[in-house]
């Protein structure tokens, strides 16, 4: 029912309004009006998502999220960018929607492509409530005023419009389909391992385009960003990780600890660090249920790799 | 003259003749030094996983987990001793740096012996829970050191 309210009513309402508006938006930009759960949501969310691990350079100090690490890949080097809230050095002057809008469309402010070594294939998944609580976190970050490293990369990757003609070949952002087909426990491991934790990025095979051949998923390839070969960690029993246990891959994750006693020292010793021995344990059992549910496939480069452990790839 | 070079050319090839089997034997023990350090540490790797084993909750035995904390403690010990110059020739998976910064290698290496020490300490207690923690530890020493020192696989 309409009311008819007197004009200087509806003109405290307005002021009203607006000064709501503006104290809101400073305590947004504050970071004081935002729910503290929301923050530590954010902040764990970051954790399985690998924004931590991979926006950080632990070898310096004060350096959380502010980017320089390396990624070596056979097109080019690429440097993560800093993501703290600095104005000019970070991502300060985005706003939500920016953040949104490059976190599933891999699409920057400015309207340029992102390289897909930015895993948005991946976050497209995250779901909306996922995003807002991560944004979130990432305002109360401590600003870093270190510079973006420009990407080593070669021709004609070196053109950003490289990016785009990727994108529409490859990418197609769309939310993470639940499968109603199985239970909320594999649903929580697919969405931990696919949208927020990106394992695949690593640990398939990729085209020459460098679009993962979606025949291998997780199984393993030798020309993996940075140096290491990523093994395969499908339940093949001659190639992949068949010969493990629910709890050797859940204590692999925690720990670092392989089930032979020995401790990983390659890239993913800095992932089991910064991001899955943070998991919650019914979080990082659901992505190991997940994983032992994968189809298992040989992949026959990683059986040669195995049979020679033994003679060289031991102290 | 024709003599005097006959003579320095035996006197050479005798010297060389002479030297050269206790240089085989050098690289020999050199390459059997490896082997040795490869046995140590799969024996480290052995007698944790034993206390992994029951930090899991898959074996109740844990009378005596101390002699598996005694036995990473002293394996450490021996590690110590087993990089000499010469062994990084071979097969081996120890990168340069060993040798390159051995000052940090020794003090990674030590950071691992005082992690082992608590484990022991923890074993004494036969409290999982501490033998969990000290287990924790001990693990991220040895990653430390495995990511500087380690080449990947």
């Amino acid at each position: 029912m309409p009311t008819n309210k007197p004009w200087g009513t509806k003109l405290l309402g307005t002021l009203y309004f607006v000064v709501w508006s503006l104290i809101a938006h400073s305590a947004l930009a504050n970071n004081t009006n935002v729910n503290p759960d929301q923050i530590t949501r954010g902040e764990y969310l970051a954790r399985a998502g690998g924004c931590i691990s991979c926006h950080t350079e632990y070898k310096t100090l004060d350096s959380e999220l502010a980017g320089g690490v390396a990624l070596t890949t056979s097109f080019g080097t690429f440097y993560t960018p800093n993501i703290t809230p600095d104005l000019t050095f970070g991502i300060g002057n985005w706003v939500k929607k920016d953040f949104v809008t490059a976190m599933t469309q891999g699409i920057s402010p400015q309207g340029s492509h992102y390289y897909p070594t930015f895993p948005y294939t991946a976050y497209s998944g995250i779901t909306g409530n996922d995003l807002a609580d991560l944004w979130a976190y990432l305002r109360t970050v401590k600003p870093s005023q270190k510079p973006n490293k420009e990407h080593n990369v070669r021709f004609p990757i070196s053109i950003r419009l490289s990016a785009k003609v990727w994108k529409l070949l490859f990418f197609s952002p769309m939310p993470y389909p639940e499968n109603r087909g199985k239970d909320a426990i594999w649903n929580r491991g697919a969405y931990l391992v696919n949208a927020l934790g990106h394992c695949s990025e690593c640990h398939t095979p990729r085209n020459i385009f460098g679009a993962l051949k979606p025949k291998f998923m997780f199984s393993g390839t030798k020309e993996n960003a940075g140096l290491d070969a990523s093994p395969n960690i499908t339940p093949d029993q001659a190639s992949g990780i068949g010969s493990w246990s629910v709890t050797d891959l859940d204590w692999f994750l925690k720990t670092g600890f392989l089930p032979d006693g020995d401790v990983t020292g390659s890239s993913m010793a800095d992932i089991i660090e910064h991001s899955t021995s943070h998991l919650t344990d019914e979080d990082r059992r659901a992505m190991v249920l997940f994983l032992r549910a994968l189809r298992p496939i040989f992949n026959p480069e990683k059986v040669s790799q195995e049979s020679s452990r033994d003679d060289y790839s031991d102290w | 003259m024709r003599l005097k070079q006959t003579i320095c050319a035996i006197a050479i090839f005798t010297v060389c003749a002479t030297l050269s089997p206790m240089n085989s034997d050098a690289a020999d023990e050199s390459e059997n030094i490896i082997k040795f350090r490869k046995n140590v540490m799969k024996g480290i790797g052995a007698h944790i996983s034993n206390i992994a084993a029951v930090v899991k909750g898959e074996v109740s035995i844990m009378e005596n987990l101390l002699a598996d904390a005694q036995a990473i403690s002293m394996g450490l010990r021996h590690v110590g001793i087993l990089f000499p110059e010469g062994t990084d020739i071979g097969k081996t998976n120890a990168l340069p740096s060993v040798w390159d910064n051995p000052s940090d290698f020794q003090q990674a290496l030590s950071n691992t012996q005082s992690a082992a020490q608590n484990m022991v300490l923890a074993a004494e207690s036969n409290d999982v829970n501490k033998i969990g923690a000290a287990l924790g530890s001990l693990g991220k020493a040895c990653k430390d050191c495995h990511k500087d020192y380690k080449k990947k696989k």
